[in-house]
């Protein structure tokens, strides 16, 4: 099943990516980084924002770029890229606000059917994480290859 | 370098830009990382997934 989404650029081992957003707002810089968290086990935090012209990063807006669902499309497409370099990998991500992480919570849950079945999602409410299930408002987003 | 290259570009629309390697070493989001360390600081992270995966809640 495809799903529309953004040509994408990475770096040599799949820990940094950019794209362009291109919608009402005009065209924005989008980065996605997996920073290691642990080695022991393997957990890497999944960040995600913007990138301004100055070269800045932009994390804790919304842009309402008219895209969302693209934009997301995207940043879940970088798994498949990242989990490719660290298939024992744990990915971790929370947004900063509890607006962000609703949205990223609305994205996965709109886009879980498009994410590989190799794929886990765990959902984590007050540091416990279980499966993830949708219209459940959880903290943090736990992601690891099946 | 090459070999590099080739195994990059399996997943479609996914280029490797070496202008970005630069980025390799940098923590971009150091906030959000020290969030996510003290969050999971003190757990065991791998059995809370593996416990979950036995009730396999997820609804896809």
């Amino acid at each position: 099943m495809d799903i529309e989404r953004y040509q994408i650029e990475n770096n040599v081992n799949s820990v940094y990516f950019e794209f362009v957003s291109k919608g009402n707002q005009g065209s924005i810089v989008k980065l996605v980084k997996y920073d290691l968290l642990y080695e022991k086990p393997l957990v890497f935090n999944l960040g995600f924002g913007d990138k301004t012209a100055k070269g800045e990063i932009d994390f804790d807006t919304i842009s309402n770029n008219g895209d969302t669902e693209k934009v997301l499309a995207t940043v879940a497409y970088t798994l498949v890229d990242f989990f490719q370099e660290y298939p024992n990998a744990i990915v971790y991500f929370v947004g900063l606000t509890k607006n962000r992480t609703r949205l990223y919570q609305m994205g996965i849950s709109k886009f879980i059917n498009f994410i590989p079945k190799e794929f886990a999602v765990y959902g984590e409410l007050d540091g416990v994480a279980e499966r993830f299930s949708k219209g459940v408002n959880y903290n943090s987003l736990i992601i690891r290859k099946s | 370098m090459d070999s590099k290259i080739k195994v990059k570009n399996r997943n479609e629309g996914v280029v490797y830009n070496p202008a970005l390697d630069r980025y390799t070493d940098v923590v971009m989001f150091p906030d959000k990382v020290a969030q996510a360390k003290d969050k999971l600081s003190g757990r065991n992270l791998l059995k809370e997934l593996d416990e979950a995966d036995k009730k396999k809640t997820t609804e896809l």
